[in-house]
């Protein structure tokens, strides 16, 4: 296994950004070659990585240690499993993209928004890298920075305010998790004999501290993480920074900042509290249905098609963190492919938006109707997000969240009823959202608006053909997955048996197998859970 | 006095020579006019001269715990690192000065005099183990301070600034000599050494309060923290980067020298009355920097908060404790030098331009200078990669260690508020247009002393661990 990929993948950004502080200011077009260049570099690093690594393994592959502050325990350690590794791949994948779609709707400043969207990348990537904890909040911190200044330099009227109010809410919620940090790193001195951050080292043992404490240290960590997601009823921030956010930056927002937190949930608080995660985990899944049944209702009532999709990003959010609390393999494995699913859907969503802001320069739904008309392949192009967004068969989202309502429907059947509702809400507001804007009769003003541009298609092109190619063919990312959830839930709490799960015929996990993977003969009935 | 005793104190020694080499030097080269038209940089590089020197000298590693004038005196790792943090503050003080000193007229050579005699206090504090040594850093440090307060002498806010900063500071000082004597009379001894098996008695209760409250007063804490914004407000900006500083150093070092160090078997005694102070401060201080829109005094708020960070490694006692109240001394000098070593470059028509909307479009005209504050900024919120954050992992690790979860939770919950106001000069750097008024003086010393500041903030935030090896080294002696 090598020992640079990863420091390397951190590495690019932040050259990148340096490179483009080179540039002469004047110069936003150079700018962005060269952060773009940067950023396709750590994409075809990423992809490499992605493509080497070994599915069947629930360990860390591509490990890197260091010493970093050994009189405190602290370590550089890096390293991807199933968890991270697609994670990883999409916000390589991501940042180019939004780096081009940045040509189009960043007027001001170019230079500063492409060196602030690569400082962005290297913490998003760091974060979902980091196996040490003290590296892991430094990352974590580290991308509220730039996210900051994006929002705050280059975001709508309300900007300010939206900015400082997503920095304050995100962090009152990290810093507590930074106290849990310290006391898990003392307790864990105390069991392991040398204190330390180690995340894996830390795992090694249990941490062997009373129910109480440990629902506080579960409850510290999973505040941090439901605020980054967010989680109804800490989602307040949400609707301001997604609306005032450049459109670019809201693609970010939504399809990567939003997957940190959910990855933290599974990276963190599912193995260092088991016994917080049995006893608190049937109140945060239900935390997730009231955010999917939430977030569909009152993105249903929303005018502003970004708070629309924001509030509709929300509902989906809700589909993860039920799928992770059901802590069930089937409803864990469709999270962890969801997380990629709503970053490439509502990532493409939000692209779409600015796209259509960029060409109106209106946000309200009611400015738009007919669109199809004047602008069909973004009509056409807009309807498959669409429907990738709503989880029809064929599409990412279908696999996803026919997996986690699998999964869900084992250990908390009423919860997966009623998610199951929220998917019909889902088709509600996005067929609105779809109706209001392009179909009927074409309004005059809107006549002869360009349709898309070859940048954009290059822009969309990538995202549309994830959207069918996990469809058709989820297996390559849940192979790279499925070892990793088995061992996370492996004390489990499902002490039923699954029915789905057991109906399958074991098999090694060594051996490689054929494309079509298990789930799929899973997935087939799918129907019979849509409305 | 011994041959030896002078050794120890070495550093001190040349920073007191150099004080007078560089007030003749000034006297003979301007032929003694207080306001001279033109001015050579000798004096900046005398005293540099002197610094380096003495740096030098307080350099290598002690071997344990070397004592001088009686067991008056100590150098040991806590004595070392704190000559050095007060020796680069002092170092970088200067060169951030020498274009100010030029610009507005101000005697150079008492200017750097005063500096150095008030370094040698803040050096004098930290090796003190005897109440009196610890008395008399305390006035070596503050007397020149108060001073370097006035020196703009054709400036009434200055003046002002001086004189509310000696009245208060003497006021503090009665407080500190009278908790003197009353150590004194409860245990009969003023050595830190022999009074660390004192047992605790309401009279020496009575004189640990009185003295925290001198100590207080120097290091800023609530409730003797009323001077500062208007001290800070008034007085020459260079002046106040250095004091900052120097003031946290003498005070904090002082702080660990008697409590954790010297009493640490009566913590129950002063664990809570600090932890009070603790809260009170980071609370307040917060608070009362949110509205400000004169940097100077938001930034005056800021080291009152910041005074209160320091306490809770000071609250928290013991060897961990100790670290992280040296760790966070190093990048508190470095991150405040930073922030106000920006506002030095500006000049609003001859005057400091110390609002906030002064610094409006900072990073479209001097790029490096924004990026510099930037990152001073971000340290000072605590957020990573800047040393803030390692330094805050550091007093927080000690606070949860000792115990004080309370101490803790209010202060991450008080970086959050602080995040806010330093967020707001943040975004007016890199935003709105440059007002026309306000102009950049560059200039290569100030530029040298801003990219050490930076840097030293970013270097204690990314590749902290020979800081913390060191630190951990020094606090290890307490036990």
């Amino acid at each position: 296994m090598s020992g640079w990929a990863l420091s390397a993948l951190i590495a690019l950004p932040i050259a990148g950004a340096v490179a483009v502080a080179a540039v002469p200011r004047h110069r936003p077009g150079a700018a962005r070659a060269v952060g773009f260049a940067a950023a396709g570099l750590a994409f075809l690093l990423a992809a490499w990585v992605w493509t080497a690594f070994r599915p069947g393994q629930s360990g860390l592959q591509f490990e890197e240690r260091a010493a970093w502050v050994p009189a405190a325990g602290i370590g550089y350690h890096l390293g991807v499993d199933g968890l991270s590794v697609s994670l990883t791949a999409l916000v390589a994948l991501l940042v180019p993209l939004a780096i081009v779609a940045s040509a189009d709707q960043v007027k001001e400043r170019g230079r500063g928004f492409v060196l602030t969207l690569l400082l962005l990348e290297a913490g998003l990537l760091g974060t979902f890298l980091a196996q040490d904890l003290v590296l892991f909040y430094v990352f974590w911190e580290a991308m509220l920075i730039p996210m900051y200044f994006l929002i705050a330099l280059w975001g709508g009227p309300a900007r300010r305010g939206a900015a400082i109010k997503f920095l304050l809410y995100t962090l009152s919620g990290s810093v507590l998790m930074l106290l849990a940090i310290i006391a898990v790193y003392l307790q864990g001195g105390r069991v392991l004999g040398t204190p330390t951050f180690d995340l894996p080292a830390l795992l090694a043992r249990p941490l062997g501290v009373s129910p109480a404490v440990e629902a506080l240290l579960f409850g510290a960590f999973a505040v941090a993480f439901a605020i980054k997601m967010p989680v109804w009823p800490l989602h307040t921030w949400l609707p301001d920074a997604y609306a005032e956010a450049p459109p670019v930056v809201t693609v970010l927002l939504a399809g990567l900042m939003a997957k940190a937190g959910a990855y933290g949930l599974l990276r963190f608080c599912l193995p260092l509290f088991p016994d917080a995660v049995r006893a608190w985990g049937p109140l945060l899944a239900s935390l997730g249905v009231a955010g999917i049944l939430y977030g569909g209702a009152v993105a249903w009532a929303q005018g502003d098609l970004r708070r629309l999709l924001a509030y509709g990003s929300l509902s989906h959010m809700g589909f993860i963190l039920l799928g992770i609390f059901a802590l069930d393999v089937a409803s864990v494995q469709g999270s962890v492919l969801q997380m990629i699913n709503h970053g490439v859907s509502t990532g493409a969503l939000f692209v779409l938006a600015g796209m259509l802001i960029g060409r109106t320069g209106q946000a309200r739904t009611d400015a738009y109707g007919g669109l199809a008309a004047a602008t069909p392949a973004l009509a056409a192009v807009t309807l498959i997000v669409v429907a990738s967004s709503l989880a029809l068969p064929g599409t990412n989202g279908f696999v996803g969240e026919f997996l986690i309502l699998l999964g869900a429907f084992q250990t908390h059947p009423v919860h997966a009823v009623l998610a199951t509702i929220g998917v019909v809400f889902s088709a509600a507001y996005l067929l609105a959202f779809v109706g209001r804007i392009f179909h009927g009769p074409l309004r005059p003003e809107l006549r002869g608006l360009p349709d898309l541009r070859p940048r954009e298609y290059a822009v969309l092109a990538p995202l549309i053909a994830i959207i069918f190619w996990v469809g058709f063919v989820p297996g390559p990312l849940l192979d790279r997955s499925e070892a990793t959830v088995r061992a996370l839930l492996k004390p489990p709490a499902t002490s039923t048996p699954i029915p789905a799960m057991a109906s399958r015929p074991p098999r090694a996990p060594s051996v490689r197998r054929p494309a079509a993977p298990p789930n799929r003969d899973a997935v087939d009935p799918g129907p019979v859970v849509r409305p | 006095m011994t041959w030896n005793d002078l050794v120890a104190a070495a550093p001190e020694a040349v920073l007191v020579l150099t004080a007078c080499v560089v007030l003749l030097q000034d006297a003979w080269a301007t032929g003694g006019a207080l306001e001279a038209e033109r001015r050579g940089a000798a004096t900046t590089w005398l005293t540099l001269a002197g610094v380096c020197v003495a740096a030098a000298l307080a350099a290598p590693v002690p071997p344990g715990e070397v004592a001088a004038f009686g067991g008056m005196y100590v150098r040991d790792g806590i004595t070392r690192l704190a000559d050095l943090i007060a020796l680069g503050t002092a170092g970088v003080g200067v060169l951030l000065a020498d274009a100010y000193v030029r610009r507005m007229r101000l005697p150079a050579g008492e200017y750097c005099a005063l500096l150095l005699l008030s370094t040698v206090g803040a050096m004098l504090m930290a090796a003190s183990r005897n109440l009196i040594v610890l008395f008399l850093g305390l006035e070596v440090l503050s007397l020149p301070l108060y001073v370097l307060a006035a020196i703009a002498r054709r400036s009434a806010r200055s003046q002002e600034a001086g004189l509310k900063y000696l009245l208060l500071g003497a006021f503090a000082t009665a407080f500190f000599v009278y908790g003197v004597a009353l150590v004194y009379g409860a245990a009969g001894t003023l050595d830190l050494r022999v009074l660390a098996a004192v047992p605790a008695s309401p009279l020496l209760g009575g004189g640990l309060a009185l003295l925290t409250i001198g100590l207080g007063f120097e290091a800023a804490l609530v409730p003797f923290h009323s001077w500062a914004p208007d001290v800070y407000e008034g007085a020459p900006l260079p002046a106040v980067a250095f004091m900052s500083v120097a003031a946290k150093v003498g005070a904090f070092t002082g702080l660990i020298r008697v409590f954790p160090q010297g009493l640490a078997h009566l913590a129950p005694t002063w664990g809570p009355m600090l932890q009070a102070l603790a809260i009170a401060t980071m609370v307040l201080g917060n608070l009362a920097a949110l509205p400000q829109t004169n940097v100077k005094r938001l930034l005056a708020y800021s080291s009152v908060a910041h005074a209160g960070y320091l306490l809770i490694g000071v609250a928290a006692g013991g060897p961990a404790g100790t670290a992280a109240v040296l760790f966070y001394l190093a990048v508190y000098g470095a991150m405040n030098l930073g922030a106000f070593g920006v506002l030095v470059l500006l000049d609003r028509r001859g005057e400091e331009a110390d609002r906030l909307d002064d610094l409006a479009g900072l990073a479209g005209r001097a790029p490096w200078a924004a990026w510099a504050l930037a990152v001073c900024l971000v340290s000072l919120a605590g957020l990573p990669p800047a040393g803030g954050f390692i330094g805050k992992l550091y007093l927080f690790r000690a606070a949860l260690g000792a115990g004080q979860i309370g101490l803790a939770v209010v202060g991450v919950l008080t970086s959050v508020v602080s995040v806010f106001y330093y967020m707001r000069v943040a975004y007016t750097v890199f935003s709105g247009e440059a007002p026309p008024d306000v102009t950049v003086r560059r200039n290569a010393m100030a530029g040298v002393a801003l990219t050490a500041a930076a840097a030293g903030v970013l270097i204690y935030g990314i590749i902290p661990a020979r800081l913390t090896a060191a630190v951990q080294q020094a606090a290890a002696l307490l036990k």
